[in-house]
């Protein structure tokens, strides 16, 4: 069965959901390319997942009659690929392989989207993000960028941010949502009763994507989805189920509401925790109530441990009783009332992991080549070596090909960008050095 | 400067290491008669554990000493599948050239947990003909008795001052600095007899300039601390738990620091805040029922949080 998002994507920028200042943004980007070279030739769309980022560069592409080549995964293939078309593609625009004069619109311009671009290449070491910036500078082809993480993509290289245009786009309005589902259904023949579709338009907080897949999920088989299916189907809104949970833990004062909350909450403790430990702060805001609510989840998360370890879940009950009772009735004074929000720790954890993968490859080289623990590399040698590499250009040079630091490496240990000269200067550096073309230290110097 | 110092002056012979010289003269005799039994290496950090571990390698296998040495330290790695595997491999395969065995150095042995050191204990007998493993640890008492046993302890000792100066000097004459009397007072108090921690504050203290003085070197080991510990606990008594929380995922996260490490950190910083000398000793009295339930527990930011609301409420009688 054909996935009815894909199905259903706008045929036309005209179609596209919400999002109109993004939309015109974008068309007026693509008229220039229609008489020459706009000055940026890329664009990067950003915003959350499922709200027509996609579609609308794949709408803009029917528009405008122009070609396409979509890549979206991390295959390396990919790379010279994009390199491949986009800068042959200048010369060849108005001739087919037979030499074959061709009007634009039949043989000109193809538009490129490179899809999750943020993610694009983002395994390897480092190149990746390099290539398309070098790409983009040499197309004769526009680029469209799709990226959920815009500080992602320009933390890896500074020079996107100059060469590509970003156009942000917002999570639609339910009622744009809502919108849309109506459409989907009545294209497929389905007929839905409006709570269903309010409720479908919620739950999806903007992401049409999903919200079109459970409208998929829910009518399959059926001609009238009405409200009792949601429940058959036993849809619940997680967040909201979360935060009733948190009202009753943070704001009720009462043992037994904040306990029972949970009982039927799809969250392990692990993860509930993290949301309590989230909001709490925000919550009880007499320092007194937030040490005795914040010990509360420090005891609960030594029950967590227990479990880990002795692998006996049945003490998981304990670590529940702490963090929900033990928090509640920690609170003597009032709560404040705030908004709850998401844990910032797992959006910070997803955040740094490429950092500290970085940071955990460079102190397994200096471990190794110093004979030290990781940790205590981290402790003992690091804080040192980033003084001396940051301030003495022999040890820089010498270090980088001692140790064999990668780009991300050396950007690392500078505070720099990855595709910054500094970073760059240093990798050549070493490579003289190690092919022996400096006289000063011969390659031989580094067998110890 | 190219090098790191103290990899570059690390003593390459059992003869060059200072001050454990009843260790060395025991070692030198295992050298002679080419027999080694498996080895405890206990003692604190910077007084020679590896460096004497690599320089009996040297002598007994020569300049190929690096085929029949592996390391491997448990501090990164400290399960049971590391002895199952690293270190398995590490043991069963046989060595190269005439030596008849290889050397297996773990480092910070006494991380490994108790299932992983028994695992231990079977490969240490199962691969006596081809492997003889070097322990190295802070502490024997966190070995389990069984592999203590079998093994030969060596304790090593703190250095004395005079020894830090000993090869200090060494060192400042090969790179041609010229140290204070003030400078190496410094660098002794700076090393709290752990030689690698001396070398590094030099080696920051000589990049700036060759003439080192107290000055220099207190500045250059500062260099080599991180500074935000102190304003995450300065941060957390003002009362601001939710910047301070912030502060605290930076420390962990961006920086990497391990929670145990923090931790030591901010019981470091705790001496050096300007509070009531009561207060410091009820901070640190936190810090180490932090440090206890870190073992203890599953998630260490939120037994760092803990400590942080702690400190806010007691730094209101600051007023």
């Amino acid at each position: 069965m054909l996935d009815w998002a894909e199905k259903h994507r706008p045929k036309s920028l005209r179609e596209v959901a919400g999002n109109p200042a993004a939309v015109r943004q974008l068309e007026a980007w693509a008229k220039v390319w229609e008489t020459g070279r706009p000055k940026k030739r890329a664009v990067v769309l950003v915003g959350d997942p499922g709200i027509g980022k996609t579609s609308a560069a794949l709408a803009l592409a029917a528009d405008f009659g122009w070609g396409l080549i979509e890549m979206n995964a991390s295959d390396k293939r990919n790379k010279a690929a994009v390199h491949e078309v986009a800068t042959r593609g200048a010369l060849y625009e108005t001739f087919t392989d037979d030499g074959e004069f061709l009007r634009r619109r039949d043989g000109g311009l193809k538009l490129i989207i490179l899809d999750e671009a943020d993610n694009l290449f983002g395994r390897e070491d480092y190149g990746g993000i390099g290539a398309i910036a070098e790409t983009i500078r040499k197309t004769g082809q526009p680029i469209v960028l799709v990226v959920n993480d815009y500080y992602e993509l320009t933390r890896r290289s500074s020079a996107l941010k100059r060469l590509a245009l970003k156009i942000v786009f917002r999570r639609p309005r339910h009622a744009t949502v809502a919108r849309v589902l109506r459409g989907v259904a009545a294209a497929e023949g389905i007929r839905l009763d409006e709570e269903v579709l309010t409720y479908l338009a919620e739950r999806s907080g903007g992401d049409l994507r999903s919200a079109i897949n459970d409208l998929q999920a829910l009518a399959a088989g059926r001609e009238v989805v009405r409200e009792e299916d949601l429940l058959a189907l036993g849809y619940r809104d997680e967040h909201t189920e979360v935060f009733q949970a948190l009202e009753a833990i943070l704001r009720s004062g009462d043992l037994d509401a904040a306990r029972k909350s949970t009982f039927t909450l799809d969250e392990d403790p692990e993860r509930l925790i993290l949301w309590i430990d989230e909001n709490l702060p925000r919550e009880y805001w007499n320092p007194e109530d937030l040490d005795r609510g914040i010990h509360a989840l420090a005891r609960a998360d030594e029950f967590l441990g227990r479990v880990r370890r002795s692998q006996r879940y049945a003490l998981w009950k304990y670590a529940s009783d702490w963090m929900t009772g033990g928090v509640a009735v920690a609170r003597e004074g009032s709560s404040a009332g705030s908004q709850y929000r998401f844990p910032l720790w797992l959006v910070k954890m997803s955040r740094s992991r490429y950092r500290r993968a970085t940071a955990d490859s460079l102190l397994g080289k200096m471990g190794d080549a110093y004979h030290v623990s990781r940790r205590r590399a981290r402790l003992t040698v690091l804080p040192m070596f980033a003084h001396l590499f940051q301030t003495e250009e022999p040890f820089r040079f010498f270090q980088t090909a001692r140790l064999d630091l990668g780009a991300r490496e050396v950007a690392y240990v500078l505070g720099q960008k990855q595709d910054s000269k500094a970073v760059r200067r240093i990798l050549e550096g070493a490579e003289s050095l190690r092919r022996g073309e400096s006289t000063v230290t011969p390659f031989s110097r580094f067998e110890s | 400067m190219e090098q790191v110092w103290v990899e570059k002056y690390r003593p390459r012979s059992l003869g060059e290491v200072i001050n454990q010289t009843d260790i060395v003269s025991r070692l030198q005799a295992y050298v002679k008669t080419r027999s080694l039994p498996h080895l405890m290496f206990a003692g604190p950090a910077g007084t020679g554990k590896t460096t004497s571990a690599i320089a009996l390698a040297r002598e007994l296998f020569g300049d190929g000493w690096r085929t029949n040495f592996a390391q491997t330290n448990a501090s990164d790695q400290r399960g049971i599948d590391v002895v199952r595997t690293t270190i398995k491999n590490q043991a069963r395969m046989a060595p190269i050239g005439e030596g008849g065995f290889k050397i297996i150095f773990l480092d910070e042995a006494d991380h490994l947990t108790n299932d992983a050191q028994a695992a231990l204990r079977r490969t240490m007998e199962m691969y006596t003909r081809t492997a003889r493993f070097i322990l190295s640890v802070n502490y024997s008492s966190r070995i389990i008795p069984p592999i203590q046993s079998r093994t030969a302890v060596f304790r090593f000792r703190p250095l004395k001052p005079e020894h830090v100066q000993e090869y200090m000097k060494r060192v400042a004459k090969e790179e041609g600095l010229k140290v204070t009397a003030g400078g190496m007072e410094a660098l002794v108090y700076v090393a709290q007899g752990d030689l690698r921690k001396a070398t590094n504050a030099l080696q920051v203290a000589a990049a700036v300039s060759s003439k080192i003085d107290a000055d220099s070197l207190y500045r250059a080991a500062s260099a080599a601390r991180p500074e935000e510990v102190k304003k995450l606990v300065e941060t957390a008594l003002t009362g601001d738990f939710l910047e301070a929380r912030s502060m605290l995922d930076d420390l962990l996260l961006e920086y990497g620091l391990a929670a145990e490490d923090l931790l030591r950190e901010i019981y470091r910083a705790v001496y050096d805040l300007s509070v009531p000398d009561r207060m410091k000793v009820e901070m640190v009295d936190r810090v180490g029922e932090a440090d206890y339930r870190l073992i203890q527990g599953s998630n260490a930011r939120i037994q760092l949080e803990a400590l942080l609301s702690r400190f806010a409420l007691l730094g209101r009688e600051l007023g």
